[in-house]
């Protein structure tokens, strides 16, 4: 669905991203892993048309991105870094107004605000929401026009425990009953292991290591952190 | 036209119109203020011509009224054009399948409606509630006349083309640095220099007209050039 081929992208001469491969396949999750400042948000720039690749393609759905052609970005539900909200208006008129941007009058508006458990807010406007609740408005707006692909640049900063897990199994179930397809970021590596089908690490600006959870359990029960520390100081280079 | 209404529901458009007409309440105070000068016997023959007649109030009321709304202006500008294309707000944007330049020039367009409409109530109206009361009260040493508001009605038109040139002017400058306070404060600096100029209306009124349509089109120019950086923008 998304393939992402030696994609360098420079600011001001500094080189963030090199020669980044990454595929993500229809139908999965694929987690993208990395330090602060390791280039996590900039490479959903790039595939959410935000960005220009220095050098390189990005190809969504087989087509390359271009920042003219905009008609791609009907098929994705985009969230990056914090996101923002017309704060004098309610969750409903925000995703509103999202809907008729984004070119769909169909949406179900209830429903998305009921599966981020936001259902119960009415005409409060978003300027007295908390973090959490922004956080998950912001999911709502990136799933409720039922895009192909969501790309959630570390969806689930600001909410508690609780939060988290609900949002993990809204994830699985957007991808298991709407064959939506997901690429998630995180710092985080417990976040990422219990969704994600693949898992990449972004290490100064390029994939130093992509593996599918399911190799990952098998020579690995005790999960991904292990396995990684198993790498790391099995003489793998980090 | 859907685009426009989309834009009208995101501003918190009830702010401005609630600072549009403070501006129109302290106008219309000051034109009976103005009205008042000829009587307190001040030593200024100057004032005391321009405040004793109807078209001379008149043109004064729409010199404060052009640097006020210019700073309201630039500030609406600010937060509904610049702000809306800097970091997080442009991310959002930008997310969605529609032309960038077509949402700029919607924004531009209610901008400009906002401003002119502004503009002329807050000259024209205000003048005429004045006229009205003055001619019924005579506050004024003048006889009220058609051509008077026919005046009036005219240079509120030019004021408001002036006000949007202004409005856009500003914009571009503050859009450099993605900056309120060099928004706001080139708004009031091109108003100033400017309000002398419209004081004069009635005497010099073709410069004061083609200035209007020259600084306008300046403003229009400088926004194709900023509605092109914004399509190519990176955020
Ligand atoms: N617009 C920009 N201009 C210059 N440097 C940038 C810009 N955006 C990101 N960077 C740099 O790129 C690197 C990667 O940033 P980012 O993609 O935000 O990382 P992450 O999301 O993984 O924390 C950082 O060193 C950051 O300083
Ligand atoms: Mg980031």
């Amino acid at each position: 669905m998304i393939q992402v081929h030696e994609v360098i992208k420079t600011f001001d001469g500094k080189e963030v991203l090199r020669n980044l491969n990454l595929n993500v396949e229809r139908g999965t999750i694929y987690g993208l892993l990395g330090a602060n400042g390791a280039g996590k948000t900039t490479t959903f720039k790039l595939i959410s048309g935000l960005l220009q690749p220095t050098a390189g393609t990005i190809r969504f759905s087989g087509e390359v991105i271009q920042t003219q052609n905009r008609k791609f970005l009907k098929e994705m539900g985009v969230l990056i870094e914090t996101p923002v909200f017309y704060e004098h208006l309610s969750a409903r008129e925000n995703l509103e107004i999202h809907l008729a941007y984004m070119g769909c009058d169909t949406a179900d508006i209830d429903n998305s605000l009921q599966v981020v458990g936001l259902a119960d807010t009415g005409e409060k406007p978003v300027s007295k929401f908390s973090l959490g609740m922004k956080q998950r408005l912001a999911i709502a707006r990136a799933i409720s026009h039922a895009p192909e692909l969501l790309v959630l640049d570390e969806p689930v900063n600001g909410l508690d425990p609780m939060g988290i897990r609900q949002m993990r199994e809204l994830f699985l179930s957007l991808v298991k009953d709407q064959d939506m397809t997901i690429l998630i970021s995180s710092h985080i590596l417990s976040e990422i292991e219990h969704i994600a089908d693949k898992v990449g690490v972004l290490v100064n600006g390029h994939i130093a290591k992509e593996v599918s959870m399911s190799e990952v359990r098998k020579s690995c029960p005790e999960g991904l952190e292990d396995y990684f520390f198993n790498i790391m100081s099995g003489g793998a280079q980090g | 036209m859907k685009l426009l209404s989309l834009e009208l529901k995101k501003v918190n458009i009830i702010s401005y119109c609630i600072a549009a007409f403070a501006i129109f309440a302290c106008l219309l105070g000051l034109t009976y203020i103005f009205a008042w000068v000829p009587s307190l016997g001040t030593a200024d023959p100057n004032a005391v011509e321009l405040f004793s007649t109807y078209s001379g109030i008149a043109a004064m009321g729409g010199a404060v009224g052009l640097m006020a709304v210019s700073a309201l202006a630039s500030a609406m500008g600010y937060r509904y054009v610049i702000k809306e294309y800097s970091g997080a707000n442009a991310i959002l944007l930008f997310t969605y399948p529609i032309g960038r330049k077509a949402v700029v020039w919607e924004k531009i367009k209610l901008l400009l409606l906002f401003v002119s409409a502004t503009t002329f109530v807050c000259t024209f109206g205000g003048f005429i509630v004045f006229a009205l009361t003055g001619h019924m009260f005579s506050l004024v040493d003048d006889n009220l006349q058609l051509i008077d508001i026919a005046l009036a009605l005219r240079n509120a038109v030019v004021l408001a083309c002036l006000t949007d040139g202004i409005a856009l002017c500003s914009l571009r400058i503050g859009f450099i640095r993605k900056s309120n306070s060099m928004t706001v404060i080139s708004a009031i600096l091109l108003s100033m220099l400017l309000v002398n100029l419209a004081t004069d209306i009635n005497q010099s009124f073709t410069t004061v007209f083609y200035l209007s349509v020259v600084i306008l089109v300046i403003g229009l120019l400088l926004t194709f050039n900023m509605a092109q950086i914004v399509e190519n923008m990176e955020v």
